[in-house]
């Protein structure tokens, strides 16, 4: 019935791993568009959007209102939980990675339930560092600052400076 | 590249075939599974639309194609029929966007659509389609 073999099959697949590769090698770097920082509870405590040039010069940025961002960072929060439920294996604790026609996001989990999550233009970024520096400012500068309030959202001068450092350095890379 | 499950569902939601090569946990309900499967990725499109940093520029829209948890990732594929596809793997696996394609248009368009026996986007149990999907898979696996 079928013309194509099983063999060649393959061949069409590891011929667009290939180029896959290729166009990753050739990509251009991934821009950051947004950081969220979402609570155990699944609370948006801290949302920045960025906007970001790509390598075409052109600009990416979200135009979500404040609703639809507490809205989404709910609708991740329990994504990350169900995708657990369907998990075909024994140790998943959620999900790390998406990836979209037009843009692609992370998301770290610490060990309290907090989620940094950032999206960024397609492109290659170190998505683990990134998010860990993401949460190493979280940690210092809002954990460790003794007016801010747990599970509440962040307003620190300092955790803003911070990520907004942490965002420059990916974002301007060439 | 390790393969786990595959499956298949229509535009009502309904699972029409699903295979499983290798599983690690057993699922309490199996039904019950498939039903919140199709409920995560049909959020996660609605949720990858939302958040398109293009929206509005141009249509067509965005959809995701794959999530990678720690321990396994799910590769999704739609056609315009609403038929949907995901075939789950370990983290390892790359972009298999040319596989989910080549599923549909070699597998299951040859072996159902083409079978005047069975009803397309319907419910269907096809010998030679577990076969030829068997065969590719075992190929994808040992490649």
């Amino acid at each position: 019935m079928s013309t194509t073999t099983p063999v060649a099959g393959v061949a069409h697949a590891v011929d667009a791993r290939a180029l896959g590769a290729c166009a990753a090698s050739a990509m251009a770097p991934g821009r950051i568009t947004s950081v969220w920082v979402i609570n155990k509870s699944g609370g948006l405590i801290y949302h920045r959007a960025f906007d970001a040039v790509d390598g075409r010069g052109e600009t990416h940025a979200m135009r979500l209102d404040a609703n639809a961002t507490l809205r989404l960072a709910s609708v991740w929060h329990s994504m990350h939980a169900i995708a657990r439920k369907v998990s075909p294996t024994r140790g998943c604790v959620g999900i790390e990675s998406v990836e979209c026609d037009t843009f692609d996001l992370y998301c770290f989990q610490a060990e309290t339930g907090t989620k940094i999550v950032m999206t960024t233009t397609k492109g290659t970024v170190d998505a683990r560092g990134t998010l860990r520096r993401a949460h190493q400012a979280f940690y210092a500068y809002a954990l460790q600052n003794p007016f801010y309030e747990m599970e509440m959202p962040v307003r620190c001068e300092l955790f803003d400076a911070e990520i907004a450092n942490v965002v420059r350095s990916v974002n301007e890379r060439t | 590249m390790r393969l786990y499950t595959f499956h298949m569902f229509n535009a009502r939601g309904e699972c029409i075939h699903s295979r499983t090569w290798h599983r690690e946990r057993e699922s309490a309900d199996e039904n019950i599974e498939r039903k919140t499967l199709f409920g995560l990725f049909f959020t996660m499109k609605d949720f990858a639309r939302q958040m398109d940093p293009r929206r509005g520029e141009e249509d067509g829209g965005c959809n995701f194609y794959a999530y990678a948890t720690n321990d396994y990732k799910l590769h999704y594929f739609e056609t315009a029929t609403g038929l949907r596809m995901t075939l789950t793997t370990d983290v390892n696996a790359g972009d298999l966007r040319a596989v989910m394609r080549h599923v549909y248009s070699n597998i299951y368009v040859e072996h159902v659509v083409k079978n005047p026996g069975l009803a397309p986007s319907e419910v269907f149990e096809s010998a030679a389609f577990d076969q030829a999907l068997d065969e590719y898979a075992s190929v994808l696996a040992n490649g």
